[in-house]
């Protein structure tokens, strides 16, 4: 366990020395799958539908701040839509202008939700989705999630329509528009993942949010079985063909995703449990305080003494190996100091006075923090 | 010298700035209730145009089905689900968009005083420091 939170220590150490990068990095990935996804699904628009596209699109979401990937999500699946027929088009846009008013109006901030749950559904890895978004968010995502739901399963129907919504244009456009329309709302699969995605996250919200020993554990646990129980019972009641396979490893998968978000973001050790009463002049207060675990990991510095002045000018860029001669020994316990080894040539004379002299500024500032400390009192004495 | 302490809230203070100062200020100038109110009845009026765009899109495209078999009780019938539903979304939507703003309004509040409260300790020590020099 120990080596599972030095990991985490070392992982929180290099994302907040490249948080750009790491961000910046995770923006372009999420990109850069949704409008594959998208691409590759719906893919009616010729000139839009190419890799070039694709790419040149990630990057402007990349550059440009999270929210934006989601618009420019929109836009490209209405660029197909209006590559497929008209009538695909008003009702995709009448679709988008729904989900944002119902599911995006809370948090609009939160629109990379959407982008995540479409990912996810189309991995067969719903039951993820409760737990994580559960576990992290608040009860009002479930409004974004539900809007992933319903944009991931028209995309669905578009996909399958496909050749009707071509061929069909005879009908008539109001004929196609009640036709698409009817299809999306008979696929009972959509009605039941909606209500696993919504029931699932309120329940790993309240579950987690109680404040009882393990929650955590015990909320992802609930949110795999309420995923289970509501494919299965849709599966038997409304008679959808949710593939069992995947109920079950979408739901192991789940407890995984839940012990990593409990390792990552809620380290704690209920062994050490503090339970406290007191009272003022209004209340009487029962807290309990639970220590939080940590395990930094340990950090080897390595100091090099080399022979050349060439590298002893590179090497002054690096901590100084005369800290010790200043600072007294080097308080780090793990620290591999090279020059202790006895493959190491000896430095000369003239390295030393080099040395020296280029660290008079260093000897005289230190020498004036401590007077102005007052360290040096027992010396004087 | 350098105060770490005093760099240390002047970075906390700056980041508050530039990330949620504009927003938090907005939302703690009004009061508690009044703010709640105000975005609930913003968010209803949503619900109302978005509900409206879905009973007028349906309408449209399935009246002519709905015509051929019409009757007086069929359309009470149908107009009192409507009104049902309607009424239903926005209990629902009224009750979950107060909560929320509350709670919206009680964190925005909270981090403006921590933010008033780091100015101010950052006020003192800055005086501290001219009447040291």
């Amino acid at each position: 366990m120990n080596k599972l939170f030095e990991l985490k220590d070392r992982m929180q150490d290099i994302y907040a020395r490249y948080t750009v990068f790491v961000d910046k990095g995770m923006q372009f990935i999420l990109a850069l799958l949704v409008f594959h996804n998208i691409s590759s699904q719906i893919g009616f628009f010729k000139p839009v539908a190419s890799p070039v596209i694709t790419i040149a699109m990630t990057l402007l979401c990349t550059i440009l701040p999270i929210g934006a990937t989601a618009v420019l999500s929109a836009c490209l699946v209405m660029a197909h839509l209006f590559g497929l027929s008209i009538p695909a088009l008003a009702i995709g846009a009448g679709l988008f202008l729904l989900v944002y008013i119902f599911c995006l109006r809370f948090t609009p901030e939160y629109s990379w939700v959407l982008l995540i749950v479409i990912l996810l559904l189309q991995w067969h890895m719903w039951a993820v989705i409760p737990v994580a978004l559960g576990l992290l968010g608040g009860a009002s995502v479930a409004a974004t999630a539900l809007g992933g739901v319903v944009i991931y399963y028209f995309l669905a129907v578009i996909k399958q329509s496909f050749a009707v919504l071509k061929t069909g244009e005879n009908a008539g456009i109001i004929a196609d528009m009640a036709g698409l329309l009817k299809r999306y709302a008979a696929n009972k699969e959509m009605w039941v993942m909606a209500f696993l995605v919504v029931a699932g996250i309120l329940v790993v919200y309240l579950i987690r949010s109680r404040g009882i020993a393990h929650g955590w554990k015990v909320a992802s646990a609930a949110g795999a079985i309420v995923s289970i129980l509501v494919s299965v019972v849709g599966n038997i009641a409304l008679g959808t063909h949710i593939s069992y396979g995947f109920i079950f490893l979408s739901a192991v998968l789940a407890i995984a995703v839940g012990l990593l978000l409990e390792l990552l973001f809620f380290s704690v050790d209920y062994k050490g449990v503090q339970s406290v009463q007191f009272e003022d002049d209004e209340f009487v207060y029962f807290v309990k305080a639970v220590p939080k675990v940590g395990v930094s990991a340990v950090r080897k510095k390595i100091r090099k003494i080399s022979e050349s002045p060439e590298a002893d000018e590179e090497g002054a860029k690096e901590p100084s190996p005369t800290a010790e001669k200043i600072g007294g020994p080097v308080s780090e316990a793990n620290d591999t100091v090279s020059s202790s080894s006895p493959e190491e040539p000896i430095p000369n004379e003239e390295d030393i006075v080099a040395i020296t002299r280029r660290t008079e500024d260093e000897l005289a500032l230190t020498k004036s923090l401590s007077r102005h400390m007052e360290l040096d009192e027992g010396e004087r004495k | 010298m350098l105060d770490k302490r005093q760099i240390c809230l002047m970075t906390k203070a700056a980041i508050y700035e530039k990330t949620k100062e504009k927003k938090d200020m907005a939302v703690s100038g009004y009061f508690r209730k009044d703010y709640a109110g105000f975005s609930t009845l913003k968010t209803l009026l949503w619900i109302t145009i978005g509900y409206g765009a879905l009973v007028g899109g349906w309408l449209f495209l399935f009246a002519e089905p709905l015509m051929e078999d019409v009757s007086v009780a069929s359309i009470v019938t149908l107009s009192a689900f409507i009104l049902g539903v309607y009424l239903c979304l926005l209990v629902i939507y009224g009750i979950f968009a107060y909560t929320f703003y509350l709670g919206r309004h009680d964190r925005a509040r909270h981090r403006v005083r921590s933010y008033y409260k780091c100015l101010m300790k950052i006020e003192k020590m800055t005086a501290r420091g001219n009447k040291e020099q």
